[in-house]
């Protein structure tokens, strides 16, 4: 018997040992088939937080590991890795978490199939249990709750007869109204259990909000204690540190196969350099929740292929964390990288995603598509002939370069800055004033000012608004904290405007910012010139902006950056010196963004002029490297343009391929793009040759060149022109509509234009072309190539089939003015 | 049109008051120098005014370029009350007493620019130095006298109420009401689960009624100050309002049924009607007898957190979060005023004894006086910065107030401040005063109860809201019996030996008194004896004549048997009979000679003895008085020994009355 024991027991063991290796196995049963030419031998493996820090009784740590495998694929191998304390004994280990234990240092050790990582462990405080902070501990779980959020005591008027600020922007003020607003009702120190403000949180009342946490959880613990010790407020002198920073780890997931899983950690850093776990207290979200869910633990679930950025959101800090998902199984080449440095990284970032680029477009399309970005205008048929019959290799560069030098150009763009300056006529501004104010801008462009020094002019412009037009920024916006918000959000892609009220839910703007950054403003002042329609704007030097919760006047202070001495200068000056220096971070990003997007149909932060934590550029490097670029060529940007129109990012064909077909958002592809209003009805006219007249200009003046954004016409109001209510670049839409395509069908514009033209009785009867010649000539014109036979041969039977050719080709030129293709930038 | 008869009576009212004005005209001659509109007030209101207070744009209706302008007022009513500054709108914005602050968005006026308003306005407003100066308004704060509801006989203290404690905290929380019977020293405070009931000068426990409902936001008292009625309950859970008898701590009834816990209730004059309201934002009025509901009144847009009765019963005030603030006909639930002048919740609502006006306390930081005859706010007082927590009268009509600036304050009846007590440790959450307004109550966010004397801000008497058990009570008041035998033994013996020496000098006086009335009756006797004597005597001097008479005769008779022959013996024994009685005649005559002259030296020998007697008698006075007045004086330290001891006894009797219930509690 016993040597068959012997023999079963070893049998037995190497049984377990295979089944043991065997989760191994399933989980990445790739390896081999990805990368079969080089198997891991070590793994290549990291564990985070990178550095851990204990600083009391309280504080605890929770960690993860995870493994990158060649394919650059991450697992997270948290629980398959072996952890151990080396050095002394300052910390426990309890699940994946660490607890203090002792002061000191120590070591956390991993081991994983061979291999070893080690985070640093400092310990101080271990057995001190410090008092529970209002501020501290108490807020972040109200927050983390959802106490305070606007749909319930955030709200502004509060909910059911209770208000918290929105998302604890106002902690003292939180603190009066749990405890002292109603001194008798929500809590009871006394019985401290009795307290309302704990029993609504766990549901042991009727509350709206339904149960928060249960009663064993650390959110009610925290809460208990507090109210046990008194409710107190924390001292004024002894204020808990601010956080500093908030991080999440990992830093970046891909994750293979839908249900694949990876547990985050996030970590505060607080001022005093102290560092708390705040998996537990962070609010966790996602921005393309069908790729990548997130539990309120920090555990994402991949769902289907594509890019999201989970984010945790703790006191007035976001922070993301990007997650990949990629199909199992995915054969993928990736293809050999070339072109300019913006093809680099977009390439790099396709090359992550495991996208194939579609082709370069034909030379008809780049002609098209640069002319009309370019320009706003079509390309005409002796622009056609002599790009087609061009063979040089870099005719495409020359194409860009030349149209760069056309008036055209600088109109496109002081529309574009026209519609973010809101340049408009009202009852406060003239028409003169707006007049003035357009062609200041216009020259600006059309002389090729630098922007930052356009936009220098702008903000420390002082002067009558007739003779120093650049005055009437401060015309078109007399609000000192509107002034303010526009200017982040034209000069620096962020929307401030949630922080007037309350700090920003989804980025790091605090009341502090918003109205430190307001300050800038608060001395402009104005005062009415000799004729009565001329405002004069002067710096008074004085005049403060107060904080609403505080009552208190605001220093000036960069959003974003420190606070500057202004004394004795005009504040707007200094603003306009610290955003324009090379080294802002936002100014050059957001401008190079929005030429991007004006190219490319999307921005790298989308919208462009929405950039904040929560909504991640969809490739950083890129994005700062494009503005890194608009500060080289000294805020030039038709040396961005020639950039960008010499990628082969832009010059790609908008058909797709499998890998891209879904890919909006990552240049794998051009994107079909409806050509703005303005530059639709300019081509329209050019199109058919029939000029159009606007109030304040001559017959045959563009739509572009309106200078006046109360002018307008049913034509461009119909197909979205910005009303320039407000400096949104989202005003100007290039969104589908009924009454576009009936206008078009059934309006005027079309047929009256090609009445007016009389393009058709000009090919016929004085060129003397044949109507083949005649269907060929509209195509150029209107969508810069040549029809197909089967078009020609079904346009010749329709041109044949009416009463009189002239006619017949005139329906054919309204024909094809009314197909999609016209009306797209492809 | 319609406005035209207003016209005609306003202009008969000025002219009235013009021609009255010109009858009781004031020339404030000699005080300082007439504050005129044209001289001192014009200047200010151009300067800071006129912008937007002219007669052509007029912003809010109201001009302030002519004095009559300044008379007519805005949209809003009257700005000046002539002769009250500090009752003044106009002065009350401008010296930022109130909103919106005037000038708006501007620094406030100059210390003495305002003060020079505050002068012209309680000089009578007048244009110039001519002008004659208006009567002042009559005082609408007078109060009218009325039954005030006082029991008759002795007020209800308690009796046999109940002394174990519910619920024992270590600390209390937050003072959620505290009220004092208006006719006894009674105080009662809320606690967990319960109310305790002290003896507002001894500040004793007197007994802890049960609240098994949670926590009662409110309690009031009956208007004789028998019954309590306490409103309160679970938040967000339930919420009741509960009546008790004072004397035994029995629950009478409980009304109402609320989702949500009661802030406040009010039981009427005749305890037939409860009215009760809470974060359900119905006031909702019972029947106390048959608890049913009587009227469920919608009206409040948010938490009701006041409700009071009219001491007659006839009207309900109640208040609410949103600043709501109206007044209800009793018995027929009809609204009868609606009172939107408030900027901030309404936190408390107080009725004066006379039923004319009510108080209401607001976290806009002021106390309104209410006339709800006129319907109208006749005084606004800045009471407490961010905001009055509580308000109270007391029967002279004086107000106590408290609120978040951790302060308590007592007003006189016009609503000036007669005096601040010193702050509390924490927002001042519930204040009431005691039926001869000798102390007020005050209860703190922190759960600290004060009993001080209102004479004496700065005396304080601390009780608990959240009283310990009876058998730590039971151990306290024992030892407060204890503590109190010394002094019991030490007065009672101070008593008895007054007593002892009282009794001494009593039985000195009175042997004193006994010896001098035996003097006197000595010498009454020797008198009387004197008398008789000499009576006795001018008797026997009376028979002499008619002895002698006869002892003449009887001689007559023998000198004529002498003449006649003695023949005989029978002569002879005639003669010598005749002799014999003749010699017995004589003998009985000396005899009675001489028991005269004994019985006059007798009398002269009394008489003597009698003044003897008296003289002594008299002597004896002096002492006498002496001992009477060291009598007096025993009697006195007897007195004055006596209440002391008096005290301590009923104190002691009381104490151990209630450590007889206290065992009984254990």
């Amino acid at each position: 018997m016993k040597p068959l024991n012997h023999f079963t027991a070893s049998a037995l063991a190497a049984l377990l040992l295979f089944i043991a290796a065997a989760p191994l196995r399933a989980v990445e049963p790739n390896e081999t088939s990805v990368a079969p030419q080089n198997p891991p031998v070590i793994p290549e493996f990291a564990i985070y937080p990178p550095q851990i820090t204990l600083d009391s009784a309280r504080d605890s740590q929770s960690f993860v590991a995870t493994m990158t495998r060649d394919d650059g694929v991450t697992l997270d191998i948290s629980d398959r890795v072996e952890w151990s304390i080396a050095g002394n004994a300052v910390a426990s280990i309890h699940g994946m978490t660490l607890l203090p234990v002792a002061d000191g240092t120590a070591e956390l050790i991993a081991r994983y199939n061979g291999a070893t990582r080690k985070v640093n462990v400092t310990t101080s405080n271990a057995a001190t249990r410090f008092p529970i902070s209002f501020e501290k501990d108490v807020m972040p779980v109200l927050t983390r709750s959802g106490c305070n959020t606007g749909s319930c005591h955030g709200a502004a008027r509060g909910k059911d007869g209770f208000r918290m600020s929105l998302f604890g922007f106002d902690p003292a003020g939180d603190y009066q109204r749990i405890t002292r607003e109603i001194g008798v009702r929500r809590i009871n120190l006394a019985i401290p259990e009795e307290s309302l403000f704990l029993k609504k949180s766990l549901g042991t009342v009727p509350h709206s909000g339904g149960k928060r946490f249960a009663a064993d959880s650390p959110y009610h613990d925290v809460m208990l204690e507090w109210l046990r010790d008194g409710a107190l407020a924390d001292p004024a002198d002894k204020k808990p540190p601010a956080v500093a920073s908030v991080a999440i780890y990992p830093p970046q997931a891909v994750l293979e196969g839908s249900g694949a899983k990876q547990r985050f950690v996030a970590v505060a850093t607080y001022a005093d350099g102290t560092t708390r776990d705040v998996t537990n207290l962070a609010a966790f979200s996602t921005n393309n929740p069908t790729t990548a869910q997130i539990d309120d633990r920090g555990n994402v679930i991949a769902g289907s292929r594509g890019e999201a950025y989970v984010m945790a959101r703790f006191d007035t800090h976001t922070v993301g964390s990007q997650v990949l998902v990629l199909p199992t199984d995915l054969q993928y080449t990736a293809p050999e990288i070339t072109g300019n440095y913006i093809d680099e990284l977009v390439g790099k970032k396709l090359q992550q995603l495991r996208l194939e680029p579609s082709p370069l477009c034909s030379d008809e399309e780049f002609l098209r598509r640069a002319t009309i970005d370019i320009t706003g205008l079509l390309p005409t048929a002796a622009e056609y002939a002599v790009f087609m019959a061009d063979v040089a290799a870099d005719k495409r560069g020359v194409l860009v370069d030349q149209l760069l030098q056309r008036k055209e150009f600088s109109e496109i763009w002081a529309m574009k800055f026209a519609q973010l300056l809101m340049i408009k006529s009202s009852n406060d501004v003239s028409y003169k004033s707006a007049f003035l104010y357009a062609n200041w801008l216009t020259d600006q462009f059309a002389r090729n000012v630098p922007l930052d020094e356009m936009v220098r002019a702008l903000l420390g412009s002082s002067g009558g608004t007739f003779t120093n037009p650049e005055t009437n920024f401060f015309e078109m916006e007399r609000d000192t904290l509107k002034t303010a918000e526009n200017v982040a959000q034209v000069f620096m892609g962020i929307r401030t405007q949630c922080a007037q009220c309350h700090n920003h839910p989804f980025d790091r703007w605090t009341m502090n910012d918003y109205y430190g950054f307001a300050a800038f403003f608060a001395q402009v002042s104005r005062k009415s010139a000799e004729d009565y329609r001329e405002k004069i704007v002067f710096n008074r030097f004085s005049g403060e902006t107060k904080h609403p919760v505080t009552g208190q006047n605001m220093v000036p202070k960069f959003l974003g950056g420190e606070t500057p001495d202004c004394r004795g200068k005009d504040r707007r000056e200094v603003l306009a010196q610290w955003l324009t220096a090379p080294g802002n971070p936002y100014f050059a990003t957001s401008i190079a963004n929005r030429v991007w997007a004006h190219f490319t149909g999307v921005g790298l932060v989308d919208q462009v002029d929405d950039n904040r934590a929560s909504n991640p550029s969809s490739n950083p490097e890129l994005f700062d490297t494009l503005g890194t670029k608009l500060v080289e060529y000294k805020f030039d940007f038709r040396r961005l343009v020639q950039d960008i129109c010499a990628s082969q990012a832009y010059q790609r064909s908008t058909a797709t391929n499998a890998s891209n077909e879904s890919d909006l958002r990552n240049y794998s592809h051009a994107t079909v793009r409806r050509i703005p209003a303005e530059s639709l009805l300019d081509c329209l006219s050019q199109a058919t040759g029939a000029m159009e007249k606007f109030r304040g200009l001559p017959l045959g003046a563009s739509a572009v060149q309106i200078a006046d954004g109360s002018t307008s016409t049913y034509f461009l109001t119909a197909f979205g022109r910005a009303p320039r209510v407000t400096v949104c670049d989202c005003e100007a839409t290039t969104d589908p509509s009924l009454s576009q395509a009936l206008h078009l069908l059934n309006g005027d514009s079309v047929h009256r234009k090609i009445q007016q033209g009389g393009l058709v009785n000009k090919l016929v009867d004085e060129e003397k072309k044949s109507s083949d010649e005649v269907v060929r000539a509209i195509y150029v014109r209107c969508l810069s190539r040549q029809p197909s036979d089967d078009e020609l041969t079904q346009l010749q039977s329709a041109i044949a089939a009416a009463p009189e050719a002239k006619q017949g080709l005139e329906d054919a030129f309204w024909a094809i003015l009314n197909s999609r293709e016209f009306v797209f930038n492809h | 049109m319609k406005t035209k008869p207003f016209v005609v009576v306003a202009c008969c009212l000025i002219a009235l008051l013009s021609h009255q004005a010109a009858g009781d005209e004031t020339t404030p001659a000699d005080a300082a120098p007439k504050i005129t509109f044209d001289d001192h007030i014009k200047p200010i209101f151009r300067q800071h005014c006129f912008s937007c207070h002219n007669q052509g744009e007029a912003k809010s209706g109201l001009a302030l370029d002519s004095v009559s302008a300044v008379t007519a007022g805005g949209a809003g009513g009257d700005v000046v009350v002539v002769g009250d500054a500090e009752g003044s709108r106009l002065w009350q914005l401008v010296a930022h007493e109130d909103s919106p602050a005037m000038p708006p968005e501007q620094e406030k006026l100059p210390q003495d620019q305002i003060d020079l308003i505050a002068a012209w306005i309680r000089g009578g407003m007048p244009e110039n130095a001519d002008s004659k100066v208006a009567a002042p308004k009559a005082n609408p704060l007078a109060m009218v006298s009325v039954g005030t509801g006082k029991p008759e006989g002795q007020a209800a203290m308690p009796q046999s109420v109940p002394q174990s404690v519910a619920v024992v905290t270590p600390r209390a929380s937050a003072i959620t009401a505290i009220a004092a019977s208006p006719w006894a020293p009674l105080v009662a405070v809320a606690g967990q689960k319960q109310i305790s009931l002290y003896h507002s000068d001894s500040a004793l426990l007197l007994g802890v009624l049960p609240f098994d409902e949670g926590v009662a936001q409110s309690i009031r008292f009956s208007r004789d100050g028998a019954f309590i009625v306490v409103a309160g309950g679970e938040h967000s859970s339930r919420g009741i309002a509960a009546i008790y008898d004072i004397k035994t701590g029995n629950r009478i009834t409980t009304v109402g049924d609320e989702l949500d816990v009661a802030f406040d209730a009010d039981v009427n004059d005749r305890m037939t009607q409860v009215a009760l309201g809470g974060p359900q934002r119905m006031l909702r009025i019972y029947d106390t007898a048959t608890g049913e509901l009587q009227f469920d009144i919608k009206k409040h847009t948010d938490w009701i957190y006041a409700v009071a009765f009219s001491p007659d019963g006839v009207l309900v005030a109640s208040g609410d979060r949103s600043a709501g603030l109206c007044v209800w006909e009793a018995s027929t639930g009809r609204p009868y005023l609606e009172l939107n002048e408030h900027k901030g919740a309404i936190n408390a609502i107080a009725w004066r004894d006379d039923s004319n006006v009510f108080a209401s306390a607001s976290d806009d930081g002021t106390v309104k006086l209410w006339d709800v005859v006129a319907g109208t706010a006749i005084k606004t007082i800045n009471a407490h910065g961010g905001g009055v927590m509580a308000v109270r009268f007391d029967h002279q009509g004086r107000l106590v107030t408290c609120g978040k600036d951790n302060r308590a304050k007592l007003w006189d009846p016009s609503g000036n401040l007669i005096r601040e007590f010193p702050p509390l440790s924490e927002a001042a959450l519930e204040v009431a005063i005691t039926y001869d307004g000798s102390r007020i109550i005050t209860g703190d966010w922190n759960g600290q109860v004060a009993v001080t004397l209102t004479e004496s801000p700065d005396s304080k008497t601390l009780i608990a809201a959240n009283p310990p058990t009876a058998k730590q009570r039971h151990d306290e008041v024992a030892a407060m019996i204890a503590a109190l035998v010394p002094d019991f033994d030490a007065t009672l013996a101070s008593v008895n030996a007054a007593n002892v020496a009282l009794a001494e000098a009593v039985k000195q006086r009175e042997k004193l008194q006994a010896d001098k009335q035996q003097q006197l009756t000595a010498a009454e006797t020797a008198k009387q004896v004197a008398a008789a004597e000499i009576d006795k005597a001018e008797q026997i001097k009376n028979e002499f004549p008619a002895m002698v008479l006869a002892s003449r005769d009887i001689h007559d008779r023998v000198i004529a048997a002498r003449l006649q022959p003695l023949d005989g013996d029978a002569a002879q024994e005639q003669l010598a009979a005749i002799e014999s009685e003749l010699a017995t005649t004589l003998s009985s005559l000396s005899g009675k000679r001489r028991e005269q002259l004994s019985a006059r030296r007798m009398a002269a020998a009394k008489e003597q003895e009698s003044v003897q007697a008296l003289a002594l008698a008299e002597s004896m006075s002096p002492t006498i008085a002496a001992a009477e007045s060291a009598e007096q004086a025993a009697k006195a330290s007897v007195d004055a020994a006596k209440p002391a001891h008096n005290a301590i006894a009923s104190r002691r009797s009381e104490l151990e009355n209630l450590l007889k219930q206290l065992a009984e509690a254990i």
